[in-house]
């Protein structure tokens, strides 16, 4: 019998992310983590006292946490070499690209993030290692009261109570170590609220990119979607590879109202030096609805499980995924749903390919708790793995408290099934045509949410050559 | 005297704030060793060993339940089929203790042979301060296959542990029923190691839980032979408050090629206060592999209720119709005539306490 082809499916290319500028000029923190230097981050940005306290109480928290017995190996991470503060040394940020210094400017051009704006976006913003360097918002979005601004000047500005009231109170430093972390050296990140009825066209994008090696990102996305609002908020990231770790660990607090809806879209790409430790976190009341869609490319090493609360009468979540682990990657994602309320619904409909020693692994759980009656919940996860080198691992849990719910769970990891490849054979297709068609659709389940531009940028980072068949 | 346990660990651990990963419980420090009735068919040879050369094969509670169980044992029972014999009739194992104990005893099937075991433990003399365990581990030869029947009985009876652990050669089988009704509290946990060539695994296990009984489960399939199959099949239903975790974990090793394996739990909730916790994994480093699986969980269906009441039959005949209609779908399932009749004659007289 002849030896059956395989399909051949590129690595992620990475030249168009890992190019670098100088970082000499820049202003950088001592590495480490002491109450000295968070009191120094703290004076830089000028903080509130509250928030000043806030810092050193979290970094506390991170001291007395130890680290989860679960999950991929961070061995390589050391706090000691981490710095967890760097700025360029003309800081200011503008709302004209003229106005950004050239080399970072000439980043986010690279990057196609100005063209992005132009064509496609209703705001931008963009953080380059500590500090976000540019932030706009379209005039007629900001006639209709939609606040996109950093969340610094945030802090002491006519939302000040408002960003205390919501800073850390869905992601507490208590949660995990990482967010302890974040809690104490957070930088940069945008604040945004859409008022009630206003719908949000077109999206709002923050970019983020971290050139300095061995540093440390931090930034804190808080987005309040009022009663009746809709808003679509895409994130994307990168980093050149350096041969140090850099770690990654924001935060992304989101509050969805009543009968709103919030789109949040990920592009993560960043380098393979990187410990990705993000944490995203959504809180939905009655009728709303959060939709997440995330592309996973990068890291050396993720832990990554966006997690929706679903608080009010008919709140939903969604979470469509796509994970690509290829050699030296561990990329550990997947998203967390609880139902507090009745007639909640979740869905979660992830896909991962594992090649080149990568491993991936889909961590899920499920809670729907007793006053959630007549909630629904499905997951479906799907897992390929390309060689007997990688390794793909599914572990989601559920648990149930309520008998008045459907929940169901079905996972399927290996290869193409021959019933598929006949079925569309017996329509008239060939079987090489069958499987390509098979194949291609495998990761689409994330690119047709994407607004073409970022479908298109993801494909771009996926390209799926299909000669014969998998398997 | 008690001590604390930690049971029934899964293999790849998850987030600690759900609880899932162990369960830590207190257990006599010292359990006696108790017997059982034995019929022993011909051609199965009864000998004992020492515990210290019992088979080294890992559990699905664990090494540290395995020791507490045997702790007090110097000797093991080890029943033993010849190579190419087919036993005349079941091993039948029965348990009727009177008080707390422990058994464990080993299970080889040799080459080309089969052997239908039955082990019925029937706890109903036990109290709530009372615990039972059970231990067998086994060894499938090549070509050979083991069915073990597993019913476990008796309402009063505080904790109950089933540990089973074992190893399939070249196209060895292991098919395991079991039938879980009643105890306060279960513990069962089983570990396959598919090691051999086609060699394949089986479990299929029904379950009743009402009032405060819990349930606690660690099942694991380990592939490492090529075109190796595993099916998992967990049919359950709660009542009242009762309490249910299922772990069960596929697991493909490298090495494993063309190996399948597959999982389904289904479960139905009669009332609004149970909790039914699981977690199927599927742990893969191998490319050339199918695995799935599924879970079902919720309560009656409302259209099918207005049927059956519309046909004059009351909701709790309805419920006891389709809670006896799901256990008695494994029971169906059982090669064994004599057991499955006994259980049908258990699920004739109620499963239901209230």
């Amino acid at each position: 019998m002849a030896e059956k082809e395989k399909t051949y499916v590129e690595d992620i290319d990475r030249r168009m992310y890992d190019f670098r500028n100088s970082d000499e000029d820049n202003f950088h923190l001592h590495e480490g983590l002491t109450p000295e230097i968070v009191r120094q981050i703290s004076e830089e940005k000028n903080d509130p006292e509250w928030m000043r306290d806030f810092r050193l109480a979290s970094l506390a928290t991170y001291e007395a946490t130890d680290m989860v017995d679960w999950g991929p190996e961070i061995d390589g991470l050391d706090m000691d070499n981490i710095v967890t503060y760097v700025r360029p040394k003309d800081n200011k940020m503008v709302a004209d690209w003229e106005e950004v210094p050239t080399d970072i400017k000439d980043t986010f051009e690279r990057l196609g993030i100005p063209q992005a704006e132009r064509e496609s976006l209703a705001g931008v913003g963009a953080q380059y290692d500590s500090e976000l360097v540019y932030h706009n918002v379209k005039e007629e979005v900001a006639a209709q009261g939609v606040i996109y601004t950093d969340l610094e000047s945030a802090l002491h500005g006519p939302y000040a109570q408002m960003i205390q009231d919501h800073f850390m109170k869905l992601v507490p430093p208590t949660d995990h170590k990482f967010a302890a972390l974040h809690g104490a050296v957070w930088s940069g990140g945008s604040f945004v609220y859409v008022p009630p009825g206003v719908s949000v066209e077109i999206p709002l994008q923050s970019y983020f990119r971290l050139n300095a090696p061995g540093a440390g990102q931090f930034e804190h996305t808080l987005i309040i979607v009022d009663e009746g609002a809709y808003l679509h908020f895409i994130e994307g990231c990168s980093a050149p590879k350096y041969n140090v770790a850099n770690l990654h660990a924001g935060c992304v607090e989101l509050f969805v109202g009543k009968n709103a809806t919030l789109r949040y879209s990920t592009i993560e790409n960043w380098s393979k030096n990187m410990y990705n430790l993000n944490t995203k976190r959504a809180k939905v009341e009655e009728g709303g609805k959060v939709e997440w869609i995330s592309g996973s490319f990068g890291s050396h090493v993720s832990y990554l499980y966006p997690m929706s609360i679903l608080n009010g009468r008919g709140a939903r979540a969604e979470f469509t995924s796509v994970t690509f682990a290829g050699a030296g990657q561990n990329l550990d994602t997947g998203t967390k749903v609880v139902h507090n309320a009745p007639e909640t619904s979740s869905y979660v409909n992830t896909r991962s390919i594992s090649k080149g020693g990568g491993i991936s692994t889909f961590r899920s759980s499920v809670v729907i708790n007793p006053k959630a009656r007549q909630s629904k919940a499905a997951v479906s996860c799907q897992s390929l793995m390309l060689d007997d080198i990688s390794r793909s691992d599914t572990i989601p849990a559920m648990d149930i408290r309520t008998n008045d719910a459907d929940v169901g769970h079905e996972a399927r990891i290996g290869r193409i099934s021959d019933e598929s490849v006949f079925y569309l054979m017996s329509r008239g297709m060939s079987e090489e045509d069958a499987r390509a068609l098979i194949v291609s659709g495998f990761a689409d389940n994330v690119g047709k949410e994407l607004p073409l531009e970022y479908a298109v940028e993801m494909n771009n980072l996926i390209r799926l050559e299909m000669v014969g068949a998998i398997g | 005297m008690e001590k604390n346990l930690i049971i029934n660990r899964i293999p790849s651990l998850t987030y600690r704030w759900l609880r899932m990963n162990e369960t830590n419980i207190k257990v006599p420090e010292s359990p006696a060793v108790c017997g059982c009735e034995v019929q022993v068919p011909a051609g199965v040879e009864t000998e004992t060993v020492p515990a210290d050369a019992a088979l080294a094969l890992a559990t699905g509670s664990g090494e540290e339940t395995a020791a507490w169980i045997c702790q007090n044992m110097t000797e093991i029972p080890r029943f033993a089929l010849k190579d190419e014999t087919a036993a005349d009739a079941p091993l039948r194992l029965r348990f009727s203790p009177a008080k707390a104990g422990a058994y464990a005893c080993e299970i080889t099937v040799g080459a080309g042979s089969s052997l239908t075991v039955v082990e019925w433990m029937d706890l109903s003399a036990l109290k709530e301060e009372d615990a039972f365990a059970l231990q067998t581990r086994y060894d499938v030869a090549e070509g050979a296959s083991l069915t073990l029947i597993q019913v476990q009985t008796g309402s009063a009876c505080g904790k109950v542990f089933s540990n089973l652990g074992g190893h399939c050669a070249e196209k060895g089988s292991f098919a395991l029923y079991q039938i879980i009704l009643g105890a306060k509290q279960s513990f069962y946990g089983n570990t396959t190691a598919l090691a051999g060539k086609r060699s394949s695994m089986t479990a299929d296990i029904a379950y009743f839980l009402q009032e405060n009984e819990t349930l606690d489960m660690n099942y694991l399939a380990d592939h490492t032979g090529k075109k190796t199959t595993c099916n998992m099949y967990a049919a359950g239903v709660l009542c009242d408050h009762a309490s249910k975790l299922f772990r069960g974990t596929i697991d493909f090793k490298q090495g494993a090629k063309d190996a399948v394996g597959s999982e389904l739990e289904e479960v139905l909730l009669m009332d609004e206060n149970c909790v039914c916790r699981t977690i199927p994994v599927i742990l893969c480093a191998e490319e050339d592999v199918e695995g799935n699986h599924g879970a079902s969980i919720g309560r009656l269906d409302e259209g099918l209720m207005f049927y059956l009441q519309s046909r004059g039959i009351d909701p709790e005949a309805i419920y006891e119709m389709m809670a006896r209609a799901r256990v008695e779908a494994v029971v169906n399932r059982i090669p064994e005539e004599e057991t499955k009749k006994a259980l049908l004659e258990i699920l004739d007289a109620g499963l239901f306490r209230r």
